[in-house]
């Protein structure tokens, strides 16, 4: 560490507790003090999203407006990764949750909310009150193959992937599936099936793209398969859509690939979105950037923030934060271990195994390599953490 | 139809990482007697959502914005903030606001608005009731994160949809269960952490008899032997104290492993002294060298126990406080027991010699798992 990367920390340390920084009064009226996300005032969403709020409040009960405009705040969550618009449609939608027969659509939403939230049992009782009706329910049954994918319950997902077959095409039925697969012992297949499927130029929506491609990148890069997910990442990259998911993943595979410049390349340096500031952090940390100390401390501070308002739901990455930047295996580990309680998805499982083994926690390490041999989970990013275990080094 | 449902389910489906910071406002209360000075910090784009604060659509709030619509942002805040005492009656005290004034402060996700206002009591405040509803109707996600603090106590309180109002009572103190509990880890941690005791223990054995050319005879003054003690005890002590300290605040780093594989190397090193007397005189120094290193491995303890900044220095007070009451505790058994012993063949024979064999063993085991990761004793269970 720099002696200068020590001082930052300290002084964040001492600022982020109890103290708060200087307030002042601006010396010029027109001194901008806020700038407001784009998405609010000058795009086609904002113009749509003005309109239903002012029709919404002549006329509260008017479920259409209250939807419509419930599904731009969840699309904004999304592309944004700003949690404060899945909170404007939550608001928006509880008025109906309430209601003896909520709507079809009410229930998706909150499904999708709570899901956001972490509260995967509750998600999962609005989807089984769906399916209980309409068994082929198209989003029900994707939604619920997401949360039993990020639970590790692949079979679960494949299941109700193939529900999605009855009404809705085989494209998507095989993107579905292709993830909790590829993680139970067949990925070799899914990535030929899905690989086939998408060599084929059929019309697809730009979302669909997206996932399909970032899917099978993440599935080659299991493999092993290094030159062929970079060019599936690429794909995904080049359809144009900002998608989050995609833009962490590629951050993280291209860390993995020792490429630091690329990863700072990709990320924006005054990004406000932590999970992304962490991957260029991790980046400059093998750059050893002038800008490591300054991102380090923001980080901390952002971290210190949450875990006061009482937020779990950023466990894995500070999990990474206090094992690669922090060089603390022990809280490290304590994260991980929490955040794996709830989720499991690669990088979870990733940085659980890394902290333990960092943290000499060897039970743990065997815990871990048992399920995922259970679930005959294929990847050769597990296989260099278990076989190379002195190096606790940066990769992913 | 179909294709576009398909559509919004993508846009739904795939997992979210959070990634901005969610909305929360900052209640700071500062209570002497009577009265309480407040300050309020409530994000921009909060305000922005509640009240429409950017006039002319360009984007962009600025200080002529903010500062035209104070009286509206101060009556839409304090029509959803209430704090009251409470009277030992049950009937609640009314506190009265005095006028306050607007400032700017920049917090990590961008401009809050600074409210500073004052509150003039009824009757001195022993119990303090703070009720907040802020945005709750808008964003159910938000929180308001209050601190409320007098001479003696700092308390935290996060108010949510479903916990909208908190009562403080300064009668009693939650510093002190910090200290409780921290303390308590503190005595568990040296008394579990078998390695911390071994090494203390290894370099305590010789302190009751000393090594002559026609080998170990026994200590005749008891004086000598506390003397001893006192200065091994005290350098591990101060050792570990400083290295517990640095490591907590991050200020020095060491891996895990490092400081694992050491501290089992401290006691291969002090139970062969128990053997080959290399550095008698000198065992103070060896606890004050190794203490350094045992101090990251309580440090790497106590940061697993998960700290806030808000208890920290609590924390790190009565941690280390309770590793040295355990610490004292050992060697107030040990020292009387060794002491009235030390003339007897199987002290030197059993205890001494064939005891730090045994602990050479064990020690030599941990150092294999932990620097080189070989299971010795079957942790793969």
């Amino acid at each position: 560490m720099h002696i200068t990367h020590i001082l930052l920390l300290l002084l964040t340390l001492t600022m982020t507790g109890v103290t708060y920084g200087k307030p002042f009064i601006p010396i010029d009226d027109d001194q901008v003090l806020q700038r407001l996300p784009e998405q609010l005032f000058k795009s086609t969403t904002s113009t749509k999203i003005k309109t239903l709020r002012a029709q919404l409040k002549s006329n509260p009960q008017d479920w259409s407006s209250a939807s419509q405009l419930a599904q731009h705040y969840i699309d904004l969550a999304q592309t944004q990764a700003d949690p404060r618009y899945m909170g404007y449609a939550q608001a928006l939608l509880n008025p109906w949750w309430k209601s003896a027969k909520p709507p079809m659509q009410a229930l998706i939403m909150r499904a999708v909310i709570r899901q956001n939230a972490h509260d995967f049992s509750g998600a999962i009782e609005d989807l089984e009150q769906i399916l209980s009706v309409q068994p082929g329910h198209i989003q029900a049954n994707l939604i619920k193959a997401t949360i039993a994918t990020v639970q590790g319950d692949y079979q679960t997902a494949v299941q109700h992937c193939q529900q999605l077959m009855r009404r809705s095409s085989i494209i998507l039925t095989l993107i579905c599936q292709s993830t909790p697969a590829s993680l139970s012992g067949n990925a070799e297949t899914s990535y030929r099936l899905l690989h086939q499927v998408l060599s084929v130029s059929t019309p697809m929506p730009d979302k669909e793209k997206v996932w399909a491609w970032t899917s099978l990148a993440e599935i080659a890069w299991r493999l092993g398969q290094y030159k062929a997910a970079d060019e599936h990442f690429q794909t995904a990259m080049q359809v144009g859509v900002k998608d989050m998911y995609l833009h962490r993943v590629y951050a993280d595979y291209l860390l993995q690939q020792q490429r630091p410049n690329d990863v700072i390349q990709l990320i924006d340096a005054d990004t406000q979105i932590d999970s992304l500031l962490l991957r260029l952090a991790l980046a400059e940390q093998i750059t050893d950037s002038v800008q490591l100390p300054k991102h380090i401390a923001k980080l901390q501070e952002r971290f210190e923030a949450n875990r006061k308002r009482g937020s779990t739901l950023h466990q894995g990455d500070e999990a990474r934060f206090n094992l690669h930047l922090l060089n603390q295996p022990q809280t490290a580990l304590r994260l991980a271990r929490q955040n794996w309680q709830v989720q499991r998805e690669s990088t979870d499982t990733y940085i659980f195994l890394q902290s333990a083994i960092a943290a000499n926690d060897f039970k743990t390490v065997a815990d871990i390599e048992h399920w995922l041999t259970r679930q005959g989970t294929e990847d050769v990013l597990i296989k260099q953490m278990l076989t190379t275990r002195e190096d606790n080094g940066h990769e992913i | 139809m179909k294709f576009n449902s398909v559509l919004l389910v993508l846009i739904l489906v795939s997992p979210i990482a959070w990634s901005h910071k969610s909305s929360d406002s900052f209640i700071n209360l500062t209570v002497a007697n009577d009265h309480i000075t407040g300050r309020w910090d409530i994000a921009l784009r909060d305000l922005e959502y509640a009240l429409a604060l950017d006039a002319d659509a360009d984007g962009a709030i600025t200080w002529a914005e903010l500062r035209e619509r104070y009286q509206d942002i101060e009556n839409y805040a304090f029509s959803r903030l209430q704090v009251n005492t409470r009277l030992p009656v049950n009937n609640t005290g009314e506190c009265v606001r005095l006028i306050g004034q607007l400032q700017v402060d920049h917090h990590s996700d961008g401009a809050y608005a600074v409210i500073n206002f004052n509150l003039q009591c009824s009757s001195p405040i022993d119990q303090l009731v703070v009720a907040y509803q802020l945005l709750f109707d808008l964003d159910p996600t938000h929180r308001g994160l209050v601190q409320i603090s007098n001479d003696d106590n700092t308390e935290f309180v996060v108010l949510s949809p479903d916990n909208q109002q908190a009562e403080i009572d300064f009668s009693v103190s939650n510093q002190w269960q910090t200290f409780r509990q921290f303390l308590t880890e503190g005595v568990w941690h040296i008394w579990m952490g078998y390695d911390h005791i071994l090494f203390l223990l290894c370099l305590l054995l010789p302190t009751v008899v000393r090594k002559t050319p026609t080998g170990w005879v026994q200590n005749d003054r008891f004086n000598n032997t506390l003397w001893q003690v006192g200065k091994i005890v005290t350098a591990f002590t101060i050792a570990h104290s400083i290295t517990l300290v640095l490591g907590v605040l991050q200020v020095v780093s060491l891996p895990s492993r490092l400081v694992e594989s050491a501290i089992a190397f401290s006691v291969i090193l002090v139970a062969v002294n128990n053997l080959y007397a290399f550095f008698s005189e000198r065992a103070w120094f060896v606890a004050f060298g190794f203490g350094l290193i045992h101090g990251f491995g309580f440090a790497s303890v106590l940061s697993g126990l998960g700290l806030s900044t808000a208890n920290l220095g609590t924390a790190l007070l009565s941690f280390n406080l309770g590793v040295e009451l355990g610490q004292l505790a050992i060697v107030s058994v040990f020292l009387p027991v060794a002491y009235y012993f030390r003339s007897y063949w199987f002290y030197k024979r059993v205890v001494l010699h064939a005891g730090s064999h045994a602990i050479i063993l064990l020690a030599m085991g941990w150092f294999l798992q932990r620097a080189f990761d070989v299971s010795v004793f079957n942790a793969w269970g």
